[in-house]
């Protein structure tokens, strides 16, 4: 097989907690992205068989097609990535895996003879244990049962993925994804055992978002996470400084007040005197420490509490630029400063954009996270928000596959390679 | 003069002469046509193209261009064919640049598949998407190509459905 077939035929998949980013090299700079989820249709049901409904498990842009009531939903959709592990034995999880990754690929497998396979290029979280690359491994020889889709794969970590796509050799990148945030020193491959890695992601800000729309009044709405997590992009502010910026909005209720009409519904959300809280969603991200957060712990919200999912431990309240330090402290001295001299964001947890008017108390990540280690005492930072962040791992995707030899085969001991599987 | 590409990008892969000596000559050849090469950013008067990435067997280098007018992709790439066996010009379009650019070349966006067109006298690889809605328009160029005036020819024609719909389509598109 030739470099040159390579060149058009190498596929990225990026299994974010929240969304797959998936597409060849030959869609550009923009993949496609659907929802990292899948949906278990209740095959017993007389409804499902009378419509033909044959499919077990649905994923992509049909899910909504499919959705029954509010409560099935929470029993029978399946977000297979949520902290970026799987379990091993989570049947129903490598279920979905599975599927989107046939989704993906028979979405532009050419239908030309000449098509023999893509060249796969995977990117999952950093932390992600040995079975999990097995069992991926498994899932692409398995793709090829009824006809060739893949020809060859490898798999790298997505803080990788985002240094290579900036071609940046030594850099820290914190790749904050729907689920957790993995915090990787790089110096030419990720220092493993320097990894942090927070439980949390942009889903601990939807939940707060969820709190801010029942205290609103919309608590029925609260209950739909695809919802919540728009009126979250949406209305959302990340604040410079949180006590300043809640002074500001009290003060001027008029510049910070806004409402949200839902497209194709009759929803009208509007928070009202309660729009300061708007700067408590960017916040939470950063700094879920902030003594204000307590009151929502207080009422029940829950907390992001510290895990060990394998030999991993995902911090809770470790806030961002902390993490940070001490990620880069666990590196030898002389390495140090390099790693805070280009910190690079990829993620949709950092997509904070500032509206017009409120530049004087609202920010963008970059210049959050520099204030905030600045504050610790770190200096000569440079933080810089990946170009796209939400496809920036999709890309590294692409460069690797594209840099990589076809005869470069896969090696176990260093997580490197083409794994022929056709 | 930086340009809003919207869902218009161009990328070149340029495949070096056999046995040369990596991608500095290229650089150079460049740099003789007025490009600034920083790192693996390249300015000339406000345009901007960017090495998306090359082979670790160093005999490929892919190029993003950040711009589109003809002349300076004309120039760019004859520029590099002095130091490169080939190069291999990809349009990636989208949306209504996609489906502009098959229209004009008489194809189906919504038929997903491999297409061969003769423009220019070249033979173009167009291959869709209409899950995505995308499009991919390929071919190579050597000095043949270059000496007919190929990559302009063609780059207008593409460029061309972008902006020049005629009145008719336009009143028949208004009224739908």
């Amino acid at each position: 097989m030739s470099e040159e077939y390579k060149r058009e035929h190498v596929f990225g998949l990026d299994y974010g907690t929240s969304d797959f980013k998936f597409g060849p090299i030959t869609l550009g700079e923009v993949p496609e992205v659907v929802e990292n989820r899948g949906y278990f249709i209740d095959s017993s049901s007389l409804m499902s068989r009378l419509m033909g409904v044959r499919r077990e498990v649905i994923v992509g842009k049909d899910v909504p097609r499919f959705l029954e009531s509010r409560e099935d939903l929470a029993e029978r959709m399946v977000y297979p990535m949520r902290n970026g592990i799987i379990p091993k034995d989570d049947a129903k999880a490598w279920r979905v895996i599975k599927e989107l990754t046939k989704y993906a690929l028979e979405s532009f497998a050419p239908k030309d003879e000449s098509f023999q396979g893509f060249y796969v290029v995977a990117s999952i979280s950093v932390v992600a244990p040995r079975y999990m690359y097995e069992k991926l491994f498994e899932i692409f020889k398995e793709m090829n049962e009824e006809k060739v889709l893949v020809k060859a794969a490898t798999i790298i970590p997505q803080p990788l993925a985002v240094a290579i796509a900036h071609k940046i050799p030594t850099c820290t990148v914190v790749e904050s994804g729907h689920g957790n945030t993995q915090v990787c020193p790089i110096s030419m491959y990720p220092i493993r055992n320097a990894v942090i890695a927070l439980n949390r992601g942009g889903d601990a800000a939807n939940i707060l978002t969820a709190e801010i729309l029942k205290d609103a009044g919309y608590g029925d709405l609260a209950k739909e996470e695809s919802l919540v997590r728009r009126v979250k992009e949406e209305i959302g502010l990340l604040p410079k400084n949180l006590d300043d910026a809640i002074r500001f909005a009290k003060d001027n209720p008029d510049e910070i007040r806004v409402s949200l009409k839902i497209p194709g519904t009759r929803i009208k959300i509007d928070l009202e005197d309660l729009s300061w809280t708007r700067f408590l969603i960017g916040e939470y991200v950063f700094n879920p420490g902030h003594e204000i957060f307590q009151s929502y712990f207080a009422r029940g919200m829950p907390k992001p509490s510290d895990v060990k999912i394998g030999d991993t431990y995902f911090y809770g309240m470790m806030d961002m630029a902390e993490s940070i330090v001490t990620s880069v402290e666990k590196c030898s001295i002389e390495l140090q400063p390099y790693l805070y001299s280009k910190i690079l964001l990829s993620g949709g947890n950092f997509g904070w954009s500032v509206p017009k008017g409120l530049e004087q108390v609202a920010t963008t990540s970059d210049q959050k996270l520099k204030s905030m280690l600045m504050e610790k005492g770190v200096e000569n930072v440079d933080v810089v928000i990946t170009g796209d962040p939400k496809f920036s791992v999709w890309r590294g995707c692409i460069v690797y596959g594209y840099a990589v030899p076809v005869d470069y085969e896969w090696k176990w001991e260093k997580l490197e390679g083409w794994m022929n599987v056709a | 003069m930086a340009q809003n590409l919207g869902n218009f990008r161009i990328r070149l892969v340029c495949r070096l002469k056999p046995g040369s000596s990596g991608v500095d000559p290229l650089f150079d050849a460049l740099r003789s046509d007025g490009w600034n090469v920083d790192g693996l950013k390249l300015l000339k008067g406000g345009y901007e193209a960017e090495v998306l990435s090359s082979s670790l067997r160093g005999d490929e280098i892919i190029f993003s261009l950040k711009f589109t007018d003809a002349q300076t992709l004309d120039n760019f790439i004859r520029s590099a064919i002095q130091e490169c066996w080939y190069i291999d010009v990809y349009y990636h379009l989208r949306a209504e640049s996609a489906k502009r650019a098959a229209e004009t070349l008489g194809i189906e966006l919504n038929n997903r598949g491999i297409f061969r067109i003769e423009e220019a006298d070249v033979s173009l690889k167009v291959e869709s998407f209409p899950h995505a809605g995308a499009l991919t328009i390929s071919y190579r160029v050597g000095w043949r190509e270059i000496n007919r005036n190929a990559v302009t020819k063609i780059h207008e024609k593409l460029l061309e459905t972008r902006s020049t719909k005629s009145l008719l389509g336009k009143i028949i598109g208004w009224m739908k």
